[in-house]
């Protein structure tokens, strides 16, 4: 882990006796032919397209200028989406984080069955969100599935999981939680058992306790990771899709409207393109913001720190 | 970085403060201490959250109709059966969805590793001008949402006439998955001693056969992590396969899955049995590629 | 600026040739004319042999090989609307359906052309009438059965009960009160997306309401409009007599939970008279009988059609008009209905189901037949299809208690007049 520290920037330097940069075009330009083709154009295309009317019902497109994005903003759905989104990442997000860390941290050590747990924890990561989103869906149903079947045996009362506006958010936010915390368990696991051990074992023998050791100790260690895991998180929870469509489709009522669900929804229901292409840059624009809010918080505190 | 700062800075703290006056934690028996048994029950718990919901697939994919509408919910199955496993085949066709996905995740694989590998060892090495924006622009391509790029996708396929085939989804899986397996390969690449690299260079050898014979058999652990990411993500993929395929020549077991939504009824056992059947590759690759994966994941994500 | 009026077709067709569209191979060699392609429609497991059959002898009669691909009703639209905004022709031939037409006015080829007059004449006017582009009087479909809705009922449970079938809108709520309980509800009724804007439709026809007033504009925020969202939302909320996340409901889980024996009235399709016969898909075969829709102040409810369409890219119109035309014939009609239940969309082939039909199915039939004289849609004017999807939401937010009835029928009224202002409907 200690590439960890070097930045990238300083890797680029070529062997003295490298060819020229043209021969190594040569070598990356088959798959950087595949990207532009495949991938930026099309991007490239949607975007402009977001700056266009271009639905079923006009025969041909034309230049409406910001008119998507404006009807995107001054839509109710739309509201209701960003409501919606804010509080499905920032619940998610924190509760990921700190479950992740809280679960690395008290498991770190000499464990039996370690091992055999992080096979285990590697599986929701890498299952089909299609097939979490139906087998959430099954747990949740109101009538037949297991979550309510063991509330009616404990004798607590059932809970409307997915037709409750409130209690379909939390649904889809338990689906994603389980998910994707395991993920980070291993992230952050693999972090600590890179920690320097020496600050740890002297706190430990002058006698600091162990949430004291956690919080002025290993936290701060911890702090490259954690970014990491929160910029990772950051950029896929404005993409999450498969997992809230397959249990909700986004209801009720637009409860459980996702940014991805809204473009989804225009695009194939409402068969309006422009709209869709706009609000799923409206979602890029989201995450970079929060990245930069990320990126940018401790770099301002720090200022302030030496300016105060 | 403050990281290491702070954590001298409480160890003086506690040093001047606290000498030895923290009251010791009980001992339940030698060795068991309160904090041992909940360590050990956050481990269990933690294990058994996470496989519980598979757990609870896997036994509706067991059971038959009369028992998966039972009330009160029944944790067993009355009787083990494998007729919706048969029924997934015989009714709902998923062979061909299967051959499908077999089909494009095999093929987008072979694609991503034969096209990344170069151009990761020519990013890494060589001093490519514009190689800066490249990686930025790779970072933000894997930060757009799919469906940005599932209708535009749909669009030009359609005028090249390539629609609803496989072809167009191994195409565009590549072209999806290509951003993060060259990060990934950058990472390991950059990780390698250049000393090798540069005496075979000074013995002759061509750059291709660098990359080839010396540079991918050093860094193998990075393609199979790169690959089995790869494979698990195409398996996985819901959004461009509905939208690039319309008929059972070209659609996959996502696809599929959502297929089993019939005007009369959703089929939660076969749709069970398909899930069930969709997770098994996933399984098998955790199981064997593990120490791969983490590796993988991990040091990708590091990389930052 | 140049970019004022981009064609599509032309954008994309110069990215082809400069990505090398030669370096694809062509997909197929240049097909013989005598196979067309078509996507069409299915539901439920059983209804594959119907296309199997069909395109058998189609195929046998014709000398003409239709190679399809079947989608169930959500995931057709979805994709129709993806080729349709594609102008693909990978397909000569869908299957439609009257409720999202209007978002292929632009896509289908229309079929004035190809049927005359007098052949349109055997058609119910109603099923036709809302197939037709309002601006340019083009037919978009041919209409292949009529879809309307009856009551579906435990005639057994009701017996016990000394009950009778429900007529009225109090009615229903006194019955279904009296039927819930023990784990069973009296009714049940979808609440979401497509489904929930159909039973709002219908209860806002029956409250003497409508989508439009006679200049276009949105006026299904009336009373009769509230009225009928409220009743909808009680049935959920206030009497509860349906299962409580039946706003989750689409219409699978609304026949579902009828044909299970968990609820004991529901209104449904003509095709549910054959399923909910059939030992394999229902457990209360024999048990059930069928009534009218329930009324208010008018006992209207929707007249609609699955249809068939051509796509206006294809280039084999005259085999895929033959195909259209013989799966609207009165032969595969009939198989469709003596096999399915679906109700014809041809005047003679109804008239004769009906002579042939005795007992339980000729009360059912006349009260379809009865459903369908007043039946209604509604309006196929530029831009309803996007006020449409704003209604799955605004009804949803309603039945789930996020918003009042009136606050969001108005709140959708406001935006549906701009929607469609927008998209030309008042020029």
């Amino acid at each position: 882990m200690t590439a960890a520290a070097q930045p990238a920037g300083r890797r680029w330097r070529g062997s003295p006796l490298a060819p020229s940069w043209q021969k190594g075009y040569l070598f990356a330009s088959p798959a950087l032919i595949v990207m532009i083709a495949i991938l930026i154009y099309p991007l490239i295309y949607s975007f402009v397209m977001s700056f266009y009317r271009w639905d079923l019902s006009s025969p041909s497109q034309y230049f409406v200028g910001l008119s998507n994005y404006r009807d995107t903003f001054n839509s109710l759905g739309f509201k209701q989406t960003l409501r919606v989104q804010l509080i499905f990442s920032a619940v998610t997000i924190v509760v990921e984080v700190a479950a992740g860390m809280g679960v690395a941290v008290l498991v770190n050590g000499r464990l039996r069955g370690l091992k055999l747990a992080r096979t285990l924890l590697l599986v929701p990561p890498m299952i089909a969100p299609a097939v979490v989103g139906l087998n959430f869906r099954w747990l949740f149903n109101g009538q037949y599935g297991l979550v309510n079947g063991i509330l009616r045996f404990l004798g607590l009362p059932e809970a409307p999981w997915l037709s409750d506006p409130d209690w379909a958010l939390a649904s889809v936010m338990i689906a994603d939680i389980w998910q994707n915390t395991p993920l980070l368990v291993l992230l952050f696991l693999a972090g600590l058992q890179s920690l320097p051990q020496e600050p740890i074992e002297a706190a430990q023998v002058d006698g600091a306790s162990s949430w004291g050791i956690f919080w002025h100790i290993t936290l701060p260690l911890m702090r490259p990771i954690l970014m990491i895991a929160l910029m990772l998180r950051i950029i896929d929870t404005f993409r999450t899709f498969d997992v809230v469509w397959l249990m909700t489709q986004g209801g009720p009522g637009g409860a459980t409207s996702l940014i991805t669900v809204n473009a989804y929804q225009s695009a194939f229901q409402s068969a309006s393109f422009g709209h869709a292409s706009a609000v799923s840059y409206v979602a890029l624009a989201m995450s970079l913001l929060f990245l930069a809010l990320l990126y940018g918080a401790p770099w301002a505190a720090r200022k302030m720190r030496r300016n105060s | 970085m403050g990281g290491k700062e702070d954590a001298e800075e409480f160890m003086t703290d506690i040093a001047q403060h606290r000498m030895g006056m923290r009251r010791r934690r009980p001992k339940l028996r030698e060795g068991v201490t309160a904090g041992l048994v909940i360590r050990y029950l956050v481990l269990i718990g933690t294990v058994l959250l996470t496989i519980f919901p598979l757990a609870w697939l896997v036994l509706t994919s067991l059971r038959n109709s009369a028992d998966i509408f039972a009330v009160p919910v029944r944790i067993l199955p009355a009787s083990i059966t494998f007729g919706q496993y048969i029924a997934v085949f015989s009714q709902y066709g998923l062979d061909g969805y299967l051959w499908n996905t077999i089909i494009v995740s095999f093929a987008t694989v072979v694609l991503v590793i034969l096209l990344a590998v170069p151009c990761a060892y020519s990013m890494a090495r060589f001093r490519l001008p514009g190689a800066k924006v490249i990686v930025s622009i790779l970072l933000i391509m894997r930060m757009i949402p799919v469906v940005a790029l599932a209708i535009p996708l749909f669009a030009v396929f359609a005028a090249i006439g390539l629609l609803d085939t496989l072809t167009a989804l191994v195409l565009a899986h590549t072209a999806s998955k290509l951003p993060v397996a060259i990060w990934l390969l950058m990472g390991f690449i950059q990780d390698l001693p250049k000393e090798i690299e540069e005496s075979a260079q000074m013995d002759g050898a061509s750059t291709l056969r660098i990359i080839v014979q010396i540079v991918s058999p050093l860094i193998a652990p990075g393609i199979g992590a790169t690959a089995v990411i790869t494979f698990l993500f195409t398996w996985n993929d819901l959004l461009l396969a509905l939208t690039l395929s319309s008929s059972e020549a070209a659609q996959t077991l996502p696809v599929g899955l959502t297929n089993f939504v019939s005007q009369f009824g959703i089929d939660w056992g076969a749709m069970s049995a398909a899930g069930v059947l969709m997770v098994i590759p996933t399984l098998i690759f955790v199981w064997f590629a593990q120490g791969l994966l983490v590796k993988g994941l991990v040091s990708g994500a590091v990389r930052g | 600026m140049a970019f004022d009026r981009l064609s599509r077709r032309g954008f994309l067709g110069g990215s082809a040739a400069v990505l090398g569209a030669g370096t694809f191979a062509p997909r197929l060699a240049r097909a013989e004319t005598t196979e067309i392609r078509a996507l069409l429609i299915t539901g439920g497991p059983l209804y594959p042999k119907y296309w199997e059959k069909v395109v058998a002898d189609f195929t046998a009669k014709t000398g003409i090989k239709v190679k399809y691909d079947l989608l169930e009703f959500t995931p057709l639209t979805t994709k129709v609307v993806t080729l349709g905004a594609a102008r693909s022709n990978l397909y000569d031939v869908f299957s439609t359906h009257t409720a999202q037409i209007d978002s292929f006015f632009n896509y289908f080829a229309p079929l004035n052309e190809y049927f005359s007059e007098d052949e349109l004449k055997d058609f119910y006017q109603v099923g036709v009438d809302y197939l037709v582009n309002p601006k340019t009087k083009g037919l978009a479909a041919i209409p292949r059965n009529m879809d309307a809705r009856t009551q579906y009922y435990r005639s057994d449970v009701y017996a016990e009960h000394g009950l009778k079938a429900a007529v009225t809108w109090e009615d229903l709520v006194d019955v279904s009160q009296k039927l819930t309980g023990n784990g069973y509800y009296g009714l049940v009724v979808p609440g979401q997306g497509d489904p929930a804007q159909r039973t709002f439709s219908d209860l806002l026809w029956q409250a003497g309401g409508d989508w439009v007033d006679d200049a276009g504009k949105p006026s299904f925020n009336a009373a009769p409009g509230i009225e009928a969202l409220t009743y909808y939302r009680d049935l959920i909320q206030k009497w509860k007599v349906v299962p409580p996340d039946a706003v989750s409901y689409q219409w699978n889980e609304n026949s579902t939970q009828f044909s299970s024996g968990a609820v004991m009235d529901t209104f449904d399709w003509p095709g549910a008279f054959s399923t909910l016969s059939n030992p394999e898909t229902s457990k209360v075969v024999g048990k059930w009988s069928t009534a009218p829709y329930v009324r208010n102040r008018t006992a209207i409810s929707c007249a609609i059609s699955h249809a068939m369409a051509l796509n206006s890219m294809s280039k084999k119109k005259d085999a895929a008009v033959e195909f259209i035309k013989y799966t609207v014939s009165p032969e595969a009609q009939l198989l469709n209905f003596n096999d399915y239940s679906n109700f014809p969309s041809r005047l003679s082939v109804a008239k004769q189901v009906v002579s042939e039909a005795s007992g339980a199915k000729a009360e059912w039939l006349a009260q379809l037949e009865q459903t369908i004289a007043t039946g209604k849609e509604w309006p196929k004017l530029p831009g309803f299809s996007r006020v449409c999807t704003l209604m799955f939401s605004t009804i949803e937010r309603a039945l789930s208690n996020q918003q009042s009835p009136e606050d969001a029928l108005n709140q959708a009224s406001a935006e549906a007049l701009q929607i469609m202002t927008q998209a030309g409907a008042y020029n």
